[in-house]
């Protein structure tokens, strides 16, 4: 199958997972014999040219919010309606790769910043068949102008052309895209994230009481990924006479807010903040430690960390409604907690205590992940929906030419509705 | 001084001064039961939010249940099927 992945990012160039996840797929895909192309939007940092990828299309990035919130309000409106409406430049390259490439299916990953909408219509107006893999909730976040109560118009609107074949991650992140009326329209997988490579020989040496080697890993350090609760549960369990334990985070640091907390709070000899790690780096520091503690917020569609740090017989500590917690059970795969710094300390005393046993737990997570969440267990799964998406090629609405006048028009007129609405 | 002398102005102004007063003491105590019924709606969302997201847990909790057994009845058939596959081959001897 000829296959033209859609992304806002590829890596090296990533924000987390979701771009991981994206180029684990495309490799897994190529090992399969498919004909993968992957068309992204340029990198934020030089990185060096590979056969396959092509970064040609324009990322309005949305994701600093520290220049975000410096900009005009007019400046910060049109550049998040370039990054979810239309870029008519980034319909062109994708045109003009349509028309090169000849895909029989496109894939498609996350499209904020590439003014996602306008991409999609194209799709639609060519009869180009898709997949969209869902890990978060981008085509609801496509439809949201800030400041605004067009969301629901909006979504109404292009549910139409939202028509299609979709993988989700989980229940929790099709739930948030249909959320408050329906907006996928079409066939639905759930297929959970997953881990790559050769399972190492099992893990032998579990915590057997002494210290206990606590871990977090994101890609930034933020208070929704919980990294506050966890350093506020440690600060409990040293109030509590319990101090025998590390807490290693890692993750790109943004600013002095947490190295100044693990001060305020008397951390300094516990807590260690080791900056971003390389995903197959992290994989030896997950075997050095008992606990992967992740009181993440409940809108986690389903982080790939945890199931790494799993793969290697670190136990998850979850929020028991975030969406890794819909895969793993409680007390058989990992520990489920309410999300608190209060429940997370109670559930590592009780570790300290000795009244869990995560030699139990460790190994048994270890051994459902490599069996159950593999990429070689999703891939068939993937490959079906691409297969079946390839097999309902819809009839073509216009030209490809017809295709970019629309686009340009729809460009022009959000520029101009916008702007209107913040002088009025 | 005219005004203090009239009885009828004196009382006028004095009832009026009463009722400010009473208007004043009235609205505080209004405000000190709307904050009181805030932080009661409050702590209450609270404890439902925390409810709402304890039955979510153990919703996924099922949920995860379901699936995991699921996969294993799953890995049974594969096994199941590898199992007669193999005992449907040749045997040596």
């Amino acid at each position: 199958m000829k296959v033209l992945v859609l992304s806002n990012l590829y890596p090296p160039d990533f924000l987390g997972g979701y771009e991981l996840g994206c180029r684990q797929a495309v490799e897994a895909l190529r090992h399969k014999g498919h004909e993968v192309r992957v068309l992204c939007g340029a990198p934020r940092l030089p990185v060096a040219a590979k056969s396959g990828v092509e970064r040609t299309l324009h990322l309005t990035d949305v994701y600093l919010p520290c220049m975000q919130a410096r900009y005009h309000v007019v400046t910060r409106s049109l550049n998040q309606a370039r990054a979810c409406f239309v870029q008519a430049f980034n319909v062109h390259v994708l045109l003009e790769t349509l028309d090169a490439f000849g895909p029989d299916v496109a894939y498609v990953w996350n499209l904020l910043g590439l003014g996602g909408l306008g991409l999609m219509g194209c799709l639609h107006y060519l009869g180009v068949p898709w997949v969209w893999h869902l890990m978060d909730r981008v085509p609801r976040d496509l439809c949201h102008l800030p400041g605004t109560a067009a969301q629901v118009e909006l979504a109404r609107a292009v549910e139409g052309y939202l028509e299609g074949h979709y993988l989700a991650c989980s229940e929790r992140v099709l739930d948030e895209n249909n959320d408050p009326e329906p907006l996928l329209r079409g066939t639905v997988r759930l297929v959970p994230n997953w881990v790559v490579g050769w399972r190492p020989s099992p893990r032998q040496d579990y915590y057997r009481g002494g210290r206990l080697r606590i871990l977090s890993a994101v890609a930034h350090l933020c208070p929704p990924k919980g990294i506050d609760l966890i350093l506020r549960a440690a600060a409990l369990l040293r109030r509590q006479g319990l101090g025998n334990f590390e807490v290693n985070l890692y993750g790109h640091v943004k600013d002095d807010s947490y190295p100044r907390l693990v001060r305020q709070e008397g951390l300094d000899d516990c807590v260690r903040l080791h900056g971003l790690r390389r995903q197959e780096e992290l994989a030896e520091v997950y075997r050095s430690h008992d606990v992967f503690a992740f009181p993440t917020w409940e809108r986690e569609p389903f982080a790939f960390a945890p199931l790494e740090a799993a793969a290697q017989g670190c136990v998850p500590f979850l929020t028991s409604s975030c969406g890794n917690s819909e895969w793993l059970v409680h007390q058989v795969h990992c520990w489920k907690i309410e999300r608190s710094a209060e429940a997370l300390a109670e559930a590592l005393a009780d570790v300290l205590r000795g009244r869990i046993d995560l030699g139990a737990l460790g190994r048994r997570v270890e051994s459902v992940v490599w069996r159950d969440f593999h990429i070689d267990r999703a891939l068939p799964h993937i490959e079906a929906a691409l297969a079946e998406a390839a097999g309902k090629r819809r009839g073509r609405r216009g030209s490809a030419a017809e295709a970019y006048h629309l686009a340009v028009l729809a460009e022009k007129l959000t520029e101009v509705l916008v702007q209107e609405w913040l002088a009025a | 001084m005219a005004r203090w002398l009239n009885p009828e102005y004196a009382l006028v102004q004095t009832s009026r001064k009463l009722v400010r007063w009473l208007r004043r003491v009235g609205t505080r105590i209004f405000l000190v039961d709307l904050h009181t019924e805030l932080e009661e709606l409050r702590a209450r969302q609270d404890r439902l939010e925390r409810q709402l997201g304890a039955l979510q847990g153990r919703a996924y909790d099922q949920s995860a249940l379901s699936r995991r057994l699921a996969a294993l009845e799953d890995h049974l058939r594969e096994l199941g099927a590898g199992q007669a596959g193999s005992d449907a081959l040749p045997r040596k001897g």
